[in-house]
């Protein structure tokens, strides 16, 4: 049976300063809706300001005591680095006055990162996450400029500015199920990151995705044996799925039962759920709700974002019936949709999740066990299986 | 060996005795558990029937004890309830 969540206030936002890009990734989900080109291609000084008066006003009626923005797009660079410093500028004067502290979060390409650029994040505390999927051989097959040529050179210089300026970063890079994860793995850490993810391609359930599978079974062998002895590797994706397993919590939307509560702000000052979303086709996020009519804790009355939310822990019967339910909570919701029967599908990954999990299941059996006062150990199988077994009294157990 | 829940961990600690813990021999995997850990002292402070969703008990209804749920307390204890969930906490999903 799924679960209620109880809501609370709207305390992050998904901002899209860059309804375009200036590069061409082949497998993006923004540009697979068409009606993203009738936004305009930045957000204007109007939608900024009345923006930055919703969260103020956001803050101040629920006593928030952090407040996160995430600048995206398209490319957020593209916004242009003044209104990064006036953004940045004036969140700290709304935290001044309410006393509530911001979180300024930004994912880009990196092409367009320079000193100044490295500047503008360093004083204003923006924390930047990259897009590169490896190595350059793997990353150029599909992060492409508009005439086709390749954008690895640029992501990795980026990457390069920024470990100069000793500016923390997060990597992101999309699984390629044709590479071999060790080629993702080795790339990274021989650049110096230890700490990054590999996110699924985006799909909806009509898709036919290339299995991942194996792909993150051997992610999976590669994130345990780094991590052996101690702490050397951290793939979020990986540990999320783990975590879910072991009774924890993901630290991604992507995995695990929870509900999809994400807002997005668009160019234009509209208001929509998860951005993501829009894969599902034209025009399939739009509301009529935008920050110059609405507040922005209004959007738990809008209908896509209620219907969202809805799906995304009321599971298909296959789901509600599987033995992951909760580590794998359906996977990411837009790859739960399909026009016949909106989101009331499997994943369009489901037998691969259903493939990784029991391999990591397998995998954590072996090496999970409970730890008991007197030093003994019982491997977490074997605490199982006595769990189930009817005629052992719990005294025995606790003697063993 | 099903996936675990905390209230699946709660039973096992219980049966297995005062001061018994979950742990792995590989760091990373240890590392997680930290987390469960804590939800375990929780729940071992709480009473584990307050953290018993429905639907760990419907996971965990092979073991004894396994019907401890009382899902009406779920709301109160499940930390996606709580006023700052500590998974929903960005950055996640579309920044790292």
């Amino acid at each position: 049976m799924p679960q209620e969540f109880i809501q609370a206030p709207v305390g992050y936002l998904l901002v899209k300063v860059a309804a375009r890009c200036n590069i061409d990734c082949s497998y993006c989900y923004w540009f697979r809706d068409k009606s993203v080109y009738a936004k305009p291609k930045l957000m204007s000084t109007a939608v900024r300001d009345q923006l930055l008066k919703r969260i103020e006003e956001q803050i101040v009626r629920h006593s928030l005591s952090e407040f996160s923005i995430l600048l995206h797009g398209g490319e957020p660079m593209l916004w242009g680095i003044e209104n990064f410093r006036h953004l940045a500028e004036e969140c700290r004067s709304i935290s001044g006055r309410t006393g509530g502290a911001f979180g300024l979060l930004l994912t880009t390409n990196g092409v367009l990162m320079d000193e100044t650029w490295l500047d503008c994040f360093e004083q204003h505390g923006i924390r930047v996450s990259i897009s590169i999927d490896g190595p350059a051989h793997i990353h150029d097959i599909h992060r492409r400029t508009f005439k086709g040529g390749p954008t690895h050179a640029s992501v990795e210089r980026a990457i390069r500015q920024l470990q100069t300026r000793r500016i923390p970063f997060g990597v992101l890079a999309v699984c390629n199920p044709a590479y071999h994860p060790r080629e993702f793995v080795d790339f990274f850490t021989d650049i110096g990151i230890n700490r990054f993810d590999i996110i699924f391609p985006d799909v909806t359930f009509e898709d036919d995705p290339p299995h991942i599978a194996q792909f993150y079974c051997d992610l999976f062998d590669i994130w345990l044996e780094a991590n052996r002895e101690e702490r050397k590797l951290e793939i979020r994706s990986i540990e999320s799925m783990l975590a879910g397993l072991l009774g924890g919590y993901s630290k991604t939307e992507a995995i695990g039962y929870g509900p999809q509560e994400v807002c997005t702000i668009l160019s234009d000052g509209s208001m929509e759920p998860l951005d993501v979303l829009r894969i599902a086709g034209d025009g399939s996020t739009q509301t009529c709700f935008n920050i110059f009519d609405n507040t922005i804790e209004d959007i738990k009355d809008e209908p896509r974002w209620k219907a969202a939310r809805h799906a995304s822990f009321n599971l298909c019967d296959k789901c509600n019936k599987c033995q992951f339910f909760e580590a794998c909570g359906g996977g990411y919701l837009p790859y739960r949709f399909s026009k016949q029967n909106g989101f009331d599908n499997p994943s369009a990954y489901c037998d691969d999740l259903y493939t990784i999990m029991s391999y990591m299941q397998s995998v954590l059996e072996k090496h999970v066990y409970l730890s008991k006062t007197s030093g003994n150990r019982v491997s977490i199988g074997e605490a199982v299986a006595l769990a189930r077994a009817p005629r052992l009294p719990r005294e025995n157990l606790a003697a063993r | 060996m099903p996936p675990l829940t905390i209230a699946i961990l709660a039973t096992l600690m219980q049966m297995h005795g005062p001061g018994t813990t979950i742990a792995s021999d590989n760091k990373g995997v240890d590392d997680l558990l930290a987390d469960v850990r804590k939800e375990l002292e929780v729940a071992n402070s709480n009473e584990l029937i307050q953290v018993a969703s429905k639907r760990s008990a419907s996971h965990a209804k092979n073991l004894p004890g396994g019907g401890y749920a009382k899902s009406s307390e779920y709301h109160q204890t499940h930390p996606y309830n709580q006023a700052h969930p500590p998974v929903l906490v960005p950055p996640y999903g579309k920044h790292y």
